[in-house]
């Protein structure tokens, strides 16, 4: 008899949570395949053992936040688009809004998480920083400032993740980290350190730094490696002095690529810029703010620092026209949102989530339904997030009838899509909004 | 019946064929061994039970032995068997491997680690200093059998550090769907390639290296066996009558579910069997003709049909298409079972396909949306019908 282990993490989003199953073989079996748990399931069924029961270990439409979802890098669908920002090589992304700009930038820097060694890029998030800036033309200065923070940010938590680095490193070297990452921290350095020494929890450290689900690294350190790590660098004395924003970037680039030494260069995330007011639908706007960054792009490259860009949709126009070679084709990628793409969003979710059972949700449909997720991507606004709402709302419908022992029916998918209809009048004047 | 009909184990005198994938795999090496830059050092065979997947595993180490690499051999079926302990098992058996790889290198001493993050670490530190002396292939068996947290402990702690370092030449081999690993060259960078059935010709080659004495009946075993190198294995060492020795050879396909299972996990091939695909709406009424038990199937809930469908999948007899629109048994069962039925219970044979006619009628006038789908599947098993000659009238 196989052992079940259940871990119910609740999301804090939704009030269904997600769950992941560990199963243990016994010793007779060569495979480690789930036996089917109890036949019938009753009135109190709850909606993850529903789930669990049609063959999904999780709920796979649970998590519409990108950043959040630790199951990301398995879902991915248009390889074609990651494999060509994935290089040493400047890359522009261009989508609309929840068109899955975001989720290739958190599967970008989670993949420079692969293995525990620096010999992978290392990832910086910039998001402009608007509210810190008077106007929405920045110059150089004001970019180098919010980036040397927003890299400063990303090295304190990767090496508070990996203390093995420090312990490696001569002692020489310490100072250098240890001044570059004073110079540009949004707060002292000390008080970082002393949240790590009180709550030992490096989850604590990556909110006080304000940086999202996707730099939680896999495998933190043991409590006594973290005090041992928070203890060398409250030994260094803290500098005096603070240099001008283009000093304090070069510093922090000179440690990431010749102290740390990481091989496959610095990767610099540019996103957000369809989050904001200041360029929201503004082409113009967004070409104003990224000019003197698309000035250091191609030099940039040389020295092992490649930007790649995660842009609205409505400014690829007026970009490639300004700047032919920057934005020339093999450095640009659309995504398009077409029915059958839309339904490969669906389809690889629930491959994932059986664990490759199946990846369609005709499997759990009557006959009557099939080719589902065709239907359904016809149905919704062209966006995977509108997807993964109308999916789940057919899931629900089924789960609200208590028919825990019948397929999903028509009616299910007819409900879900009334649900949806009126839902999207809203969902449009967001849009509009935007 | 006669006790089981086993495969022959690998041994280099018995290997044929598989150049192409040789070849392949020859030349990244010496790409490797030269310290030339190769991009894609993942190698991925796939293909269906019995198609030789381990045998050129095996081969393949014994060739980059000889190209002067050291070889790395994992089975993940054989580390799925560790005895239990208080650790999850994936995180047990990536210890053990790490462990072995480190043996592997002459280490008496252990890599120490208080976590397996650690181990891997210490391990994989001592493998980068190796590198430059001499390349590593690392060969893995039994991937997409293996539960989903082994491979992805497996990736974290194994695989994802050695694929980006470019003297480490891995090859994966398995059943099934593609895991989705996170790290780019374990899926981006990836040479992947499906095993196909012997030719005719390849089916000879074979049975001249491994059963000489049913050579003559090399045109009957493949026309069987459809070249599946298992197949003709388990067909050929019955050279008298390997129709008859069918009986056998299924047992012998059954052979890694556990005796307890064995007899249902046959019922339920032999009863799906005619089906183009098949899912739990299909399962009870073809149930009921192949046990002629209309009560107790008939009445069958939706999930006593998904217990009977798990069971097929788990045993990875069955996998879902989407094309199909439902769950299709693997091609080599499926033909050796529908020759079996055909042969042994011809009757029975006639009355599946006879009540999947009727279910399809049924569903042609029930299910407007898919109305042409299952119209196809009544066409075809008219045709059947008519090609066995068996009456329709029940």
């Amino acid at each position: 008899m196989y052992a079940y282990v259940v871990f119910v993490t609740l999301s804090g989003q939704t009030e269904l949570g997600s769950a992941l199953s560990v199963i243990t073989p016994d010793t007779n079996n060569n495979f480690l395949w789930p036996e089917t748990m109890e036949s019938t399931l009753d009135e109190s069924t709850s909606w993850l053992q529903w789930l669990h029961r049609l063959g999904l270990h999780f709920d796979p439409f649970d998590t519409l936040n990108a950043a959040d979802d630790p199951h990301l890098g398995e879902y991915l669908i248009e390889h074609e688009i990651f494999a060509r920002l994935w290089g040493n090589d400047w890359a522009w992304v261009f989508a609309p809004p929840g068109g899955g700009k975001t989720a290739l930038r958190c599967r970008i820097s989670q993949t420079c998480w692969i293995g525990q060694e620096t010999n992978r890029p290392f990832p910086i998030p910039y998001l402009p920083p608007f509210l810190s800036w008077s106007n929405v033309a920045p110059s150089l200065e004001d970019h180098f400032g919010a980036l040397a923070q927003a890299a400063a940010k990303v090295l304190l938590l990767t090496l508070a993740y990996r203390p093995h680095w420090t312990f490696r490193l001569p002692q020489s070297a310490l100072p250098e980290i240890h001044k570059a990452l004073a110079w540009s921290l949004p707060g002292p350095l000390q008080n970082y350190l002393d949240l790590c020494q009180q709550t030992r929890d490096l989850e604590q450290l990556r909110r006080a730094l304000d940086l999202d689900h996707a730099f939680a690294l896999p495998n933190p350190p043991e409590v006594d490696v973290l005090l041992e790590w928070c203890t060398i660098w409250t030994a260094l004395p803290s500098p005096t002095t603070r240099p001008q924003a283009q000093e304090r970037w070069e510093a922090l680039l000179r440690v990431l690529l010749e102290v740390l030494d990481f091989d496959g260069g610095v990767y610099l995330l540019v996103d957000g810029l369809d989050a904001a007011p200041e360029t929201v639908t503004l082409p113009e706007a967004v070409a104003e703010v990224l000019a003197p960054i698309l000035a250091a792009v191609a030099p940039w490259a040389q020295q092992h620092i490649y930007v790649k860009g995660f842009l609205p949709a409505e400014s690829q126009p007026l970009l490639t026209t300004r700047y032919p070679e920057l934005f020339s084709t093999p450095h640009t990628n659309t995504i398009q949102w077409t029915v059958p793409l839309l339904a490969q969003v669906v389809r690889r979710r629930i491959f994932v989530a059986t664990q490759g059972d199946f990846d369609s949700l005709d499997a759990i449909a009557s006959p009557a339904l099939r080719g589902l997720e065709a239907w359904l991507a016809a149905a919704a606004l062209p966006l995977p997030r509108e997807m993964l709402v109308l999916t789940r709302r057919v899931l629900q419908e089924h789960f609200k009838r208590k028919d825990y022992n019948s397929p999903l029916q028509e009616t299910d998918v007819q409900n879900a899509l009334r649900w949806y209809r009126a839902a999207r009048p809203n969902i449009i004047q967001v849009d509009n909004q935007l | 019946m006669n006790a089981i009909t086993k495969m022959l184990h690998y041994a280099k005198k018995h290997f044929i064929g598989r150049e192409d994938q040789l070849a392949e795999v020859r030349k990244k090496a010496e790409k490797l061994s030269a310290g030339e830059q190769e991009e894609r050092r993942t190698v991925i065979f796939t293909g269906e039970r019995a198609i030789g997947k381990s045998w050129l595993l095996q081969r393949l180490a014994e060739l980059l032995a000889e190209l002067g690499f050291t070889v790395f051999r994992v089975d993940l079926k054989a580390y799925a068997n560790k005895p239990k302990t208080d650790k999850p098992d994936e995180e047990v058996a990536v210890a053990n491997i790490l462990l072995d790889l480190h043996r592997l290198w002459g280490e008496k001493q252990s890599p120490g680690g208080a976590s397996l993050a650690e181990l891997s670490r210490n391990v994989l530190e001592v493998v980068r200093k190796q590198l430059p002396e001499k390349p590593l292939a690392v060969c893995v068996d039994h991937v997409y059998e293996s539960n989903w947290n082994l491979l992805a402990a497996l990736e974290e702690y194994v695989l994802g550090p050695l694929a980006i370092e470019p003297r480490v030449l891995i090859i994966l081999a398995g059943r099934g769907r593609l895991y989705p690993f996170k790290t780019p060259e374990l899926r981006l960078k990836v040479e992947p390639e499906e095993l196909v059935p012997f030719s005719l010709d390849e089916t000879i080659e074979q049975l001249t290296v491994q059963h000489k004495a049913a050579v003559p009946l090399a045109e009957k075993i493949h026309a069987i066996s459809g070249g599946n190198p298992g197949a003709n294995d388990l067909l050929a060492q019955h050279p008298e009558a390997p129709a008859l020795a069918l009986d056998e050879v299924l047992e012998g396909m059954l052979d890694p579910v556990p005796p307890e299972q064995r007899q249902k996990v046959r019922e339920y091939l032999e009863a799906l069997c005619v089906l183009n695909a098949f899912d739990e709406e299909r399962i009870p009424p073809m149930l009921a003709i192949y046990y002629n038990d209309p009560e107790t199937y008939d009445n069958w809930k939706y999930a006593q049909a998904r217990d009977a469908r798990e069971l097929l999948t788990r045993w990875a007899f069955a996998r879902w298409d989407a094309d199909q629109g439902g769950y299709v048994l693997h091609d080599m069962p499926r033909r050796l079972l529908e020759q079996y039925l055909r042969k042994a219970h011809p009757n029975l044979w006639c009355d599946l396909q006879l009540a999947a006619k009727q279910l399809y009628n049924r569903w042609v006038g029930m299910y407007q949306r898919n109305k042409s789908r299952w119209e196809n599947e009544h066409h075809y098993h008219e045709d059947q019908l008519q090609k066995m000659s068996c009456s329709t009238t029940r």
